[in-house]
């Protein structure tokens, strides 16, 4: 059976259709990547995985849960434990710091541990940047702490929408060497939504979307 | 409360401290109305009551046709003694000193409660009481002398009072030296102190062996007053409801902005698996403490400006309400986490992808 599976999801928005009857599989622990045009609804599909929106027509399970069918509370237990998510724009709230930042998803979680946030600060190579309030830090470090923060109750997913859109060269490598050392090392299950195909080459298999539907699924060689 | 809750809390109300005093001040100004009219309304209600006890009468007989009681009439009244609990007679007339008209009145100064006063009692002849707004019109100093026109014996101030009525613009002397003073044969008014179920027979008694006398209950004054406190109070009342009406705009508004900034974290809480439970604590948690924070300066705020009302408007000090303060913290938390919900549930009903898309 699938880690996450997808049978017919569509997604209106009024007249216009983001998602229209997408059917997808992906097993535990792969890296698929997902690409298309802009509008082509890759980022809803993201989102409708990760619990953030829901879709109008079709079914998502994931590790045999259905997500269609929590709502609220358990919803939010679904993020919560199983989801970790790394934005285009890190939205880290700006009067916390590198270190609190990470702890306010602990906070949510369980209960803050800064011995458990500075190791996964530390693990992304932010270890001497704790203190720094996000205004302090470029936009690579910042993308390097909402990893961090990803990551810090072990979800076991992680989903990235651009998480290179805004970086470099130079910070887009140092962000994807540590999704793929996460990925190696702690075997997550991870979902990259990119325009860029070079992003998409890290990933182990590519989905490629237009006008709301999966076009083309393929291995990627490396 | 839990202590990262509130590490987390303080963050963000620091961070928003401009936007949490400016809701806090919104709350202040509610407050610090409501707690104005309640403290004027209390503290009133109790000078009238100091009044009636002031008094000691019910009471009050006059002659109809405005000529003084002679003491023969006072024994006539006092000897009708179905009901009648205590007697008391006074005068009351002015004199001239120097440009000024000042009223003088007499009455057995040694029975006489309520005031406050900086001197001694006139005993002797001559000697008289003057009221702070007396003494601040003419510009009177305890121990000071003054010939009334017309007379060479000078009235001596040996006390200076206050009671925090109209009486505080008049000289009070002991009854003799007053209707030597006025040239009075008798006295201006008898008050009695009678038994209200007997009033209606006493009335009947005095209007038989005196039908020139007239009596009115003191009573009748009290209502007259408490008709105009009802009218104070209802102004008081409406000018509260502008201000509350008003102030649940402004921080409704001002909630709401607060909300509308903070969409984004409110989403990204979400991603984070924050309970719904857990973000309406956030959120109303930051509302109550403004709240509470203008409830406390509004009580504060409240009280001076019933002592201004209450000195302006009713010539004399009222007392701090201690019971208003539960009111007012109530009122100040109730206002600020009711203004505060509609905005977060309007932004918890949001799709969090929406809003972290930056819709």
């Amino acid at each position: 059976m699938s880690f996450i599976f997808l049978q017919g999801v569509s997604k209106d928005y009024g007249t216009a259709q983001a998602l229209r009857g997408v059917d997808c599989s992906i097993g535990r622990g792969e890296w698929v990547s997902i690409m298309g045009p802009s509008g082509s609804g890759k980022s809803t599909l993201l989102n409708i995985i990760g619990g953030l929106d829901r879709p109008s027509a079709g079914t998502i399970t994931v590790d045999g849960a259905d997500i269609n069918a929590m709502k609220g509370e358990e919803l939010a237990r679904f993020r919560r434990n199983s989801v970790g998510f790394i934005f285009q724009q890190s939205h880290l709230i700006p009067y916390l710091t590198a270190a609190e930042n990470v702890m306010l998803a602990q906070y949510f979680h369980s209960l803050p541990d800064r011995a458990e946030a500075v190791e996964a600060l530390a693990k992304v190579g932010l270890g001497h940047r704790l203190d720094h309030r996000p205004s302090q830090l470029s936009g690579g470090e910042q993308q390097r702490v909402c990893i961090a923060r990803a990551m810090i109750n072990n979800p076991g997913i992680l989903l990235a929408d651009e998480p290179t859109g805004n970086l470099d060269r130079a910070n887009t490598r140092t962000v994807l060497d540590l999704i793929r050392d996460i990925h190696r090392q702690d075997g997550y299950t991870i979902i990259v939504v990119t325009h860029d195909p070079e992003v998409s080459r890290w990933a182990d298999r590519s989905l490629f979307m237009e006008d709301g539907r999966i076009v083309t699924d393929e291995p990627i060689c490396r | 409360m839990n202590t990262w809750f509130l590490f987390f809390l303080k963050k963000s109300i620091v961070q928003r401290r401009g936007r949490f005093l400016l809701s806090s001040g919104a709350v202040m100004l509610t407050v610090t109305a409501v707690t104005a009219l309640f403290t004027v309304s209390a503290g009133i209600r109790e000078r009238i009551g100091l009044q009636l006890q002031q008094y000691g009468a019910n009471m009050l007989i006059t002659d109809a046709t405005g000529v003084v009681i002679s003491d023969e009439r006072v024994r006539t009244v006092a000897a009708l003694a179905a009901g009648v609990r205590a007697v008391s007679t006074e005068v009351y007339g002015t004199v001239r000193l120097g440009q000024s008209v000042v009223e003088v009145i007499g009455r057995d100064l040694e029975r006489m409660t309520g005031v406050r006063m900086q001197g001694r009692l006139p005993r002797a002849e001559g000697e008289a009481m003057a009221g702070t707004r007396l003494c601040e019109r003419l510009g009177v100093k305890l121990g000071e002398q003054m010939v009334p026109a017309g007379r060479r014996e000078p009235i001596v101030i040996t006390a200076i009072y206050d009671r925090g009525t109209d009486e505080d613009a008049a000289l009070l002397m002991p009854l003799a030296s007053a209707r030597k003073l006025l040239g009075l044969a008798g006295v201006s008014a008898v008050l009695l102190n009678v038994d209200t179920g007997s009033m209606g027979a006493f009335e009947r008694s005095l209007a038989a062996a005196d039908p020139r006398l007239r009596t009115r209950k003191v009573l009748q004054i009290a209502v007259a007053e408490e008709r105009l406190l009802a009218r104070v109070q209802l102004l008081l009342l409406l000018v509260t409801s502008v201000v509350l009406v008003s102030s649940v705009i402004t921080l409704g508004s001002t909630m709401g902005a607060s909300v509308i900034e903070r969409k984004t974290e409110i989403g990204l809480m979400a991603s984070l698996g924050a309970l719904p439970a857990q973000v309406w604590k956030f959120f109303i948690t930051e509302a109550v403490a403004a709240g509470l924070a203008g409830s406390v300066v509004g009580y504060a705020a409240g009280s001076f400006a019933a002592e201004a009302i209450a000195l302006t408007a009713f010539g004399g000090p009222v007392p701090v309400s201690v019971s208003a303060l539960p009111l007012a913290l109530v009122l100040g938390t109730l206002i600020a986490a009711v203004t505060a919900y509609v905005p977060v549930r309007g932004a918890m009903n949001v799709v969090p992808a929406n809003v972290l898309r930056g819709e």
